[in-house]
């Protein structure tokens, strides 16, 4: 599904990703994670197209990426929700600007607000809304175009505990049901563990490692050990300093 | 609905309450009383005031739309191109601060004596301010709007419509409140060349008849255009602003 091949990219002349490969499978789900300005909020906009590399490719179903894709779902990190748009027309946006009969946009919108459980906030703007309120929001809006593909930046980073936990538990029913692929970008251990199919540790531009989470989508996972080690290994991963072994680290677990 | 109304009519009370105060200790000929000024302003309103209060209305909407048309456009266009607005931003400075109302015998000799030439220095007048807070606001709008408008996949049509315009509406009507306050001021002005009606005329024709009672009735038919202008404003902003009460 998404193949990157030494993929660089800078700002300016600061560089900020270096030859970075990834490989992503249909249905699969992968979480990159490193600390702020490791870059891999630049990696999340190249996925989308909303950025352009410098050098390497994107390929998404084998296609070069050249812009942005019309299966690609978006969720920024502060959701870009238009805060003169009420939920149900934020949601309809989409769909509105590709064109779709209003009939078709009625149908679409009304049934993610119903999956999502927000009908009754349909009427509301987003200042009226609570931040776990505004995340399912933003989920429906990338949701209503059936992507293939769902990319997210940081979309719980600001919610309680508990709010995130419900939210990370609502993105993998939903994944299970529609079966797309999505990459999000965080810089939470435990979201990174409970999320990623694959979990790729970004840091300074490069890609550290890429692990393999083999209890992705376990029942109860979080009451696990086996969630509990792979945090413990993230994080070991993530406060390595630069002379860090990580080459000796079993990427398997 | 019922708390506007109160407050509507208790700024109306203040204000004939002070009128009442000033007409009772100044003692002259020049402050009118209310009540004579009250009943000169009904018997006269449909057949003298009207007619003058209309045409005045009429430059100032003329004015008003033709620079929202051309001052939104332009400070659309120069806030979302800086390499515009670098040619544009100069010029702009160089000419909002110039006394326009100084200009009104040059357009009158350009465009006749008659409305042209008023709407026209009108226009001239208000047209800054649009296109300075147009321009302003663009230049505010959050780059995450952006970044997620196109993550939707809209077009650059898609994103004025749905993006830029919506977030820059309320800037566009404060500057309107601002603007017509100063073009009526100016129109007050303009009004006494050259034309036979026109508020502005009304009120300083019935000032050199000396016929206080006829200029205050012009006075409060000038109050009035402001305020439903100003309502109208207020209606606009409660139909396509309300999200940010919120």
């Amino acid at each position: 599904m998404i193949e990157v091949k030494n993929l660089e990219f800078a700002y300016q002349k600061e560089k900020v990703l270096h030859n970075i490969n990834l490989d992503v499978k249909k249905g699969e789900s992968l979480a990159v994670i490193g600390p702020s300005g490791c870059g891999k909020t630049t990696l999340l906009y190249l996925l989308a197209g909303l950025e352009k590399a410098d050098r390497g490719a994107v390929k998404i179903n084998s296609q070069v990426l050249a812009g942005i894709r019309d299966r690609s779902g978006v969720i920024l990190q502060d959701y870009g929700l238009f805060p003169w748009k009420t939920v149900y027309n934020n949601l309809a946006l989409g769909l509105k600007v590709r064109g779709a009969a209003a009939e078709e946009i009625k149908t679409k919108v009304s049934s993610a607000l119903e999956r999502l459980k927000i009908s009754e906030l349909k009427d509301k703007y987003p200042a009226e809304l609570s931040g776990g309120q505004k995340q399912r929001v933003a989920v429906g809006r990338s949701l209503v175009l059936k992507p293939d593909l769902l990319l997210m930046d940081e979309p719980f980073s600001a919610l309680d505990a508990l709010t995130r936990e419900e939210m990370q538990n609502l993105i993998l029913g939903i994944q299970n049901r529609e079966n797309f692929t999505f990459v999000l970008v965080t810089h939470d251990i435990a979201e990174a563990a409970f999320l990623g199919h694959k979990i790729a540790v970004i840091k300074e531009g490069k890609i550290v490692t890429v692990l393999e989470n083999s209890h992705y989508g376990e029942k109860n996972l979080r009451e696990k050990e086996g969630f509990f080690e792979l945090q413990k290994k993230l994080r070991r991963l993530m406060s390595l300093d630069k002379k860090g072994e990580i080459n000796d680290e079993k990427a398997e677990i | 609905m019922k708390k506007q109304k109160f407050n509507s009519f208790y700024a109306l009370f203040l204000i004939i309450a002070v009128w009442y105060l000033l007409y009772f200790t100044i003692d002259s000929a020049i402050i009118s009383s209310p009540t004579a000024v009250s009943k000169v302003f009904l018997v006269n309103f449909s057949s003298e005031i009207l007619p003058h209060l209309l045409m005045s209305f009429y430059r100032i909407t003329a004015a008003v739309l033709i620079s929202l048309i051309f001052g939104v456009s332009l400070g659309l266009l120069t806030g979302m191109h800086p390499e515009i607005d670098k040619f544009l931003a100069p010029l702009i400075y160089l000419l909002y601060p110039i006394p326009k109302i100084a200009f009104l015998p040059v357009f009158m000799l350009l465009f006749g004596l008659g409305d042209l030439s008023k709407i026209i220095l009108l226009i001239v007048i208000v047209i800054f301010q649009i296109i300075v807070t147009t321009r302003d606001g663009v230049r505010g709008i959050d780059s995450k709007y952006f970044a997620s408008a196109r993550s939707l996949g809209m077009d650059r049509l898609d994103i004025y419509q749905h993006l830029v315009l919506p977030a820059v509406f309320p800037g566009i009507l404060t500057a309107l409140r601002i603007t017509i306050g100063t073009s009526i001021a100016v129109l007050f002005f303009a009004e006494n060349f050259a034309v036979k009606y026109g508020i502005g005329y009304y009120i300083m024709n019935s000032w050199s008849m000396v016929n206080y009672a006829k200029m205050y009735s012009g006075i409060i038919a000038v109050s009035l255009l402001g305020y439903f202008l100003f309502k109208g404003i207020d209606l606009l902003e409660e139909r396509f602003c309300s999200w940010q009460k919120s």
